[in-house]
């Protein structure tokens, strides 16, 4: 590879760059602190005073493609205010004591000749993002990262996002609604071989809060796209993960073990690899995909909360078909103990902590209240999913969605073929919706959404039998002109069993720039769990809600007021279960 | 046809860099414990609580001129505290302590004994930090300084001073014999919770020797290195009748640790010839006289505070 004179010069800087990491690593926290806040301060008021300058004559005259550098950024708070509320159950340490709390980010991105300087700030006043059952406070640099690209290559060091495939055998990621924030701290490499390949390696520590875990990850993956015929493609890649305990982690683990009987005891293994092929085919309409992972033996944590030394494996294929018209999505995956952790002790304070991957789940992820109410949380020692999804647009007035998915345990599918009964169910799901279009002013969705779900094993909870829900709802939506729009959902959930029957309604009413809506969630009808005593009776349970919303260029605020039950809350999959809250919430988002 | 190359090499070179050698498992204790007996009861009322006694675990080595200086520190803290200190001396077969640990070969000053014990070496290696000096202590396994649980020499008085205000959940009670027409030593050891604990708690026995003569490296009045042949080393640790982490008391749900429990639990062993000297040099052999019992019980394996500890001399 021949580098030209920039492209040294750069290469010289970023190896400036890397030198101040491997210092910076050297660094207290609190030094590290200093130095990032008075490296955000040069980076501001650099970029500043170089648009604040007057351009001379002579500037004027010079080619306009000058590389001046640019600052982005955003801010985001979420500030939530605690209403005590039993009957719900809203009555963590936030309702008795703190009774307020604030998550708040800044982030800084500033570009110039290929240089990526990344900053984030981060705050937590009074949280229960990480743990609903604590109150954490702490403030700093919570992400920091300089990247730059020299030719085929990218180099990065400090915190950086990334995944492999679709993150099975590794994802870094951010899910800030729900507390997740598993940035690795390291260095990684990428390198476009040609314009059908791309190779990554990289190496690091994941973050935790603002510290980090001390078990080595490392991987490296390729992926590459052949061209076998004009209607044949394939997408091809491949991945090895690798993660190294640490000493005093090895000592837990193995303190751990000699706490176990005799000859329930074994040898801990230091390394886990990981290593996965994944491929797509693209036929004229059709995509076939097909993933296998393994895993080598380690220790990791079973059902009744012991070590076990076992081996992974996931399988996972789907097959769709896209055309004017008509859309359809199969997808199979199976899970066989496939937990893949930084430490496979790091399983609280929530079920999702401290995971190296993304075990993604195949059931639909629902938007309506109600119907978002049950999500299967994916299995990691084991499971059994498959989901079918259709979309009908036979004209330009009707729309179709049809959705069905099915999870059961490891022994749901086997050699002896297909089981459903108390001993394997998880989850099963029937979806389908149709909306008619009667003019660009009038729009009507009605469906119906049969749930089926295990919440002895998804929750936690021993004594609660198999949930039976069937939720019928609908959505009216009214836009007299570009400016203003009306909107009507309602949603009304029949079950028997959790807290038993809801009914869900909303008004929303959109003016630009604000956004208002008012709706009420009621528990009309108990369920096993919420059954009363003898002699007593039931008493209608409100979640209500009020909103608004402001919208001013980049930035919004909005304001609410409501309660909403226990439950499994999932973003992109990825799901916890969260106490109930009642209270007010106020956000303010912006982008610069 | 090129970029395909590029790919199947690529995915060859991952799994050649991936596969790594045979790693070497942390110490997973795979035998069956050594006790003869082992019976646990609730006693009612509940016995009185002990005064709580400090275990100090001083480790030394030949050809550590300080380590002498550290051995008088801990006897002028049992003096000081009768009853209230019990020491044993590590002599760690540790690959990073070889040079401080290793026979004496000198003119005029060999040695007689090598005084390692792999014991001693799994135990300083079950923490997340070896030590790479000499001397240090284990203060009733306490991480003071939040970094390292060994501690220097320097600051065994006040971590002794500060153990010494804590009371204990547990009494420990010895009852050693030895027959020496067969060289069988029993260890009956009573183990009564006054107090209630949670977690895990492990039980630790040593043998200990004292008086075994030998060449050590110290310092003279005017702080020079010198050797003393006659030098008479203490508290040896020379074997254990459980594992180097202790063996969990409360092996079941039912074995809870609350007021009033007591495990009574008998150990063997007969006091063969010694030969797993990791040198050329033979290890001390037994001396009846010499032998004392030490016990404590732990915490848990990851905290290692010592709650109780105990040491008797055999009759």
């Amino acid at each position: 590879m021949q580098l030209t004179k920039t492209a040294l010069s750069e290469f010289t800087l970023f190896l400036l760059a890397l030198s101040v990491f491997f210092y910076l690593a050297t660094l207290s926290h609190t030094m590290k602190k200093i130095f990032f806040i008075l490296l955000s301060s040069i980076i501001f008021f650099g970029a500043k005073s170089q648009t604040e300058n007057p351009v001379s004559t002579s500037e004027q005259n010079k080619p306009a493609k000058e590389d001046k550098g640019e600052l982005t950024g955003n801010f985001q708070t979420n500030n939530q205010f605690y209403v005590r509320d039993n009957k719900i159950g809203a009555n963590t340490t936030q309702y008795l004591h703190e009774l307020s709390s604030t998550d708040s980010w800044l982030f800084l991105n500033y570009k110039i000749k290929g240089f990526n300087f990344m900053l984030r700030y981060d705050m937590f006043n009074k949280s229960p993002l990480f743990n609903p059952q604590e109150a954490y406070s702490n403030q700093g640099i919570g992400f920091w990262q300089v990247s730059k690209d020299v030719e085929k290559f990218n180099f990065t060091v400090g915190y950086f996002y990334d995944q492999f495939g679709t993150g099975m055998a590794f994802r870094s990621y951010e899910d800030r609604t729900i507390g997740i924030d598993f940035a690795i701290e390291g260095a990684r490499i990428i390198y476009h071989a040609t314009e059908n390949t791309t190779i990554k390696a990289f190496t690091g520590k994941q973050k935790n809060r603002f510290d980090i875990r001390e078990p080595i990850i490392q991987g490296a993956n390729i992926e590459h796209r052949i061209a076998i015929s004009e209607n044949l493609i394939a997408d091809l890649g491949a991945s090895v993960v690798n993660r190294t305990i640490d000493q005093a982690t090895m000592n837990t683990i193995a303190s751990t073990i000699m706490g176990y009987p005799l000859d329930l005891r074994f040898d801990p293994k230091w390394n886990v690899f990981v290593g996965n092929i994944y491929g797509t085919l693209h036929y004229k309409k059709f995509n076939f995909y097909l993933e296998y992972d393994q895993k080598t033996p380690e220790a990791i944590m079973n059902y009744d909360n012991t070590l076990i030394k076992k081996d992974g494996s996931i399988y996972y294929t789907s097959l769709s078909y896209s055309e004017k018209g008509i859309g359809i999505n199969a997808q199979f995956k199976r899970i066989e103990s496939f937990p893949f952790r930084t430490s496979p002790l790091e399983t609280q304070p929530t079920p999702n902590n401290a995971t190296v991957n993304y075990l993604p789940s195949l059931t639909r992820q629902n938007t309506y209240r109600l119907l978002a109410r049950y999500n299967a949380v994916v299995q990691e020692l084991g499971e059994n999913a498959a989901q079918l999804e259709m979309t009908f647009k036979p004209n330009k007035k009707w729309l179709i969605n049809i959705n069905t998915s099915a999870v059961t345990t490891l022994n749901g599918v086997s050699n002896s073929g297909y089981k459903w009964d108390e001993s394997t169910r998880l989850f099963r799901e029937i979806y389908t919706d149709a909306s008619y279009k009667f003019s660009n002013k009038f729009k009507l969705l009605l469906g119906v959404q049969s749930i089926g779900y295990n919440q002895q094993v998804f929750e936690a909870k021993a004594a609660a039998p198999y949930v039976e829900a069937i939720t019928t709802f609908g959505e009216f939506t009214y836009k007299p002109d570009h400016k203003r729009s009306i909107r009507l959902e309602g949603q009304y959930m029949n079950t028997a069993q959790d807290l038993g029957s809801f009914v869900n309604g909303l008004v929303e009413y959109n003016v630009t720039p604000w956004s208002l809506a008012v709706g009420d969630m009621v528990n009309f009808q108990s369920g096993y769990l919420n059954k009363p005593l003898v002699g007593e009776t039931f008493e209608l349970i409100h979640y209500f809600n009020v909103f608004a919303g402001y919208t001013y260029h980049a930035t919004r605020i909005t304001a609410g007021y409501l309660k909403q039950p226990q439950g499994v809350n999932c973003t992109g999959g990825v799901c916890r279960v969260e106490p109930a809250f009642s209270g007010a919430r106020v956000t303010l988002t912006t982008n610069f | 046809m090129k970029d395909l190359k590029i790919y199947l090499s690529v995915c060859i070179l991952l799994s050649i860099v991936f596969s790594s050698c045979k790693e070497e498992p942390p110490y997973i204790n795979y035998t069956k414990p050594q006790s003869v007996f082992d019976t646990t009861y609730i006693k009612t009322p509940v016995d009185l609580t002990q005064p709580k006694e400090i275990l100090i675990e001083d480790v030394s080595g030949p050809v550590c001129p300080n380590c002498p200086q550290a051995a008088l520190i801990a006897k002028t803290l049992e003096n000081a505290n009768p009853g209230r200190i019990n020491v044993v001396t590590l002599y760690p077969n540790y690959p990073g302590l070889e040079s401080l640990m290793k026979p004496i070969n000198k003119p005029g000053y060999i040695s007689k004994y090598d005084f390692r014990t792999n014991d001693a070496a799994d135990i300083i290696s079950s923490y997340p930090a070896a030590p790479s000096t000499l001397p240090v202590g284990y203060i009733n396994r306490k991480n003071f300084s939040g970094n390292f649980w060994f501690e220097p020499k320097e600051n065994w008085n006040g971590d002794v001073a500060s153990e010494l205000t804590a009371t204990a959940p547990l009494n420990i009670e010895i009852v050693p014999t030895y027959n020496s027409s067969n060289n069988l030593l029993n260890v009956n050891v009573t183990v009564n919770y006054t107090k209630a604990d949670s977690g895990s708690n492990y039980i630790s026995v040593m043998i200990l020797q004292d008086s075994i003569i030998d060449v050590q490296e110290t310092k003279d009045a005017n702080n020079f290195d010198i050797y003393d042949s006659v030098y008479i080393h203490n508290h040896t640790l020379m074997d254990m009748l459980t594992a180097h982490t202790g063996d969990l008391l409360n092996n079941t749900p039912a074995k809870t640790l609350v007021p009033g429990r007591v495990f009574k639990i008998g150990y063997q062993k007969t006091l063969s010839a010694r030969n797993s000297s990791p040198s050329s040099y033979p290890q001390p052999q037994w001396d009846p006289k010499q032998i004392s019992i030490l016990v404590f019980v732990t915490q848990d394996v990851t905290k290692k505070y010592v709650l109780q500890s105990k040491l008797v001399h055999l009759p």
